[in-house]
């Protein structure tokens, strides 16, 4: 026996319907949480081969007791080409472009615009920062110059 | 997938790398796509069959998890599956497609003979066909156990049901391709 959800996640409560009579005291029952359906039990409507070919495919018994089985052979050959083909699907990475698409799409002051000035990173290549140094060497030599004039 | 430690190590890598992006540095956010950006590929690309849509469909997901960061709670990676698997059930449900589009690939061939290319060609065309006929949920179950080498338990806690819940679908799922292949490939 398996089970199968029945409470699906999505929203039921009852749209906005007007009028409703009066309900009685069976539909109270069914619509109480105490009296909702548990998981269902649901039958697995297999063979002994179909069931042996499902325990091969999940990992749980060798592959020759799947041959030993009515049209196991068939089973086999055919599981083991789509396994092959999922194999090729599996090698499959996301194509370099899509990464820049990604990046290039979001949004650039969603998170920026919550923190100061003085709190954000910034980014900076190796000519601005030599700028940046020749600029303050420039400054501390003119506050030189004066201090010791 | 990883150890249970390795997970926990990702996971505090990821909470560093959400903090660093809801403190405005944006081009953090490029650590997670490139972390994750493959596997929620290959179930784009096996829930809807076309890579076009799969880029897509990687692309909003990953915008609307940008836009809600700072909702994520427990595994980032576990959080951001949910969203790309909606947005494929979502599409699965809006659009009922006649065609295959894998030949829109670039992707470079592994096949050796141009007979072998032919044969996979077709079966791939058929199974995508098969795939396409199973309700989204099936398929879903199908695509993480087969085609994603998921085991049943990780399927459980990301899907957020039960492992009997999700065998049956897989059970059922391959009880409807059998069906639909075993004429021509058996």
């Amino acid at each position: 026996m398996m089970y199968d959800d029945l409470n699906t996640p999505e929203d039921h409560s009852d749209p906005e319907l007007g009028y409703q009579p009066p309900r009685s005291k069976a539909s109270e029952r069914e619509r109480a949480p105490a009296h909702r359906l548990p998981d269902r039990e649901v039958p697995v409507p297999n063979s002994g081969a179909t069931s042996v070919l499902h325990q091969w495919l999940d990992g749980d018994v060798n592959v020759s007791v799947v041959r030993a089985s009515q049209g196991g052979n068939d089973a086999v050959d055919l599981w083991t080409k789509i396994h092959d083909e999922a194999e090729t699907l599996r090698s499959r990475t996301t194509p370099l472009y899509v990464h820049k698409r990604i990046m290039d799409s979001l949004p650039d002051d969603t998170y920026r615009g919550h923190h100061p000035w003085y709190k954000r990173s910034i980014t900076m290549n190796p000519a601005a920062l030599i700028a940046a140094a020749a600029m303050l060497l420039g400054i501390g030599i003119i506050i030189a110059r004066m201090a010791f004039r | 997938m990883t150890s249970e430690t390795g997970q926990v190590d990702q996971a505090d890598l990821d909470q560093e790398v959400i903090r660093r992006v809801l403190n405005g540095s944006r081009d953090a956010f490029e650590l997670l796509i490139v972390r994750y950006s493959d596997p929620l590929y290959r179930h784009a690309l096996g829930m809807t069959g076309s890579p076009d849509v799969a880029e897509d469909i990687l692309q909003q997901s990953f915008i609307k998890a940008y836009a809600h960061l700072g909702e994520v709670r427990g595994r980032f990676d576990a959080w951001v599956f949910r969203i790309v698997a909606n947005a494929c059930k979502d599409w699965l449900k809006n659009i009922r497609r006649s065609h295959v589009s894998y030949e829109e690939d670039d992707q470079p061939s592994t096949y050796s003979t141009p007979e072998e290319e032919l044969d996979r060609n077709e079966l791939r065309t058929d199974l995508e066909v098969a795939l396409a006929a199973l309700a989204p949920a099936l398929r879903e179950a199908f695509v993480m156990k087969h085609v994603e080498g998921r085991s049943y338990e990780e399927m459980a806690e990301l899907l957020r049901t039960t492992v009997g819940a999700l065998k049956m679908r897989v059970h059922r799922a391959r009880e409807a391709l059998q069906h639909l292949l075993e004429g021509k490939y058996a």
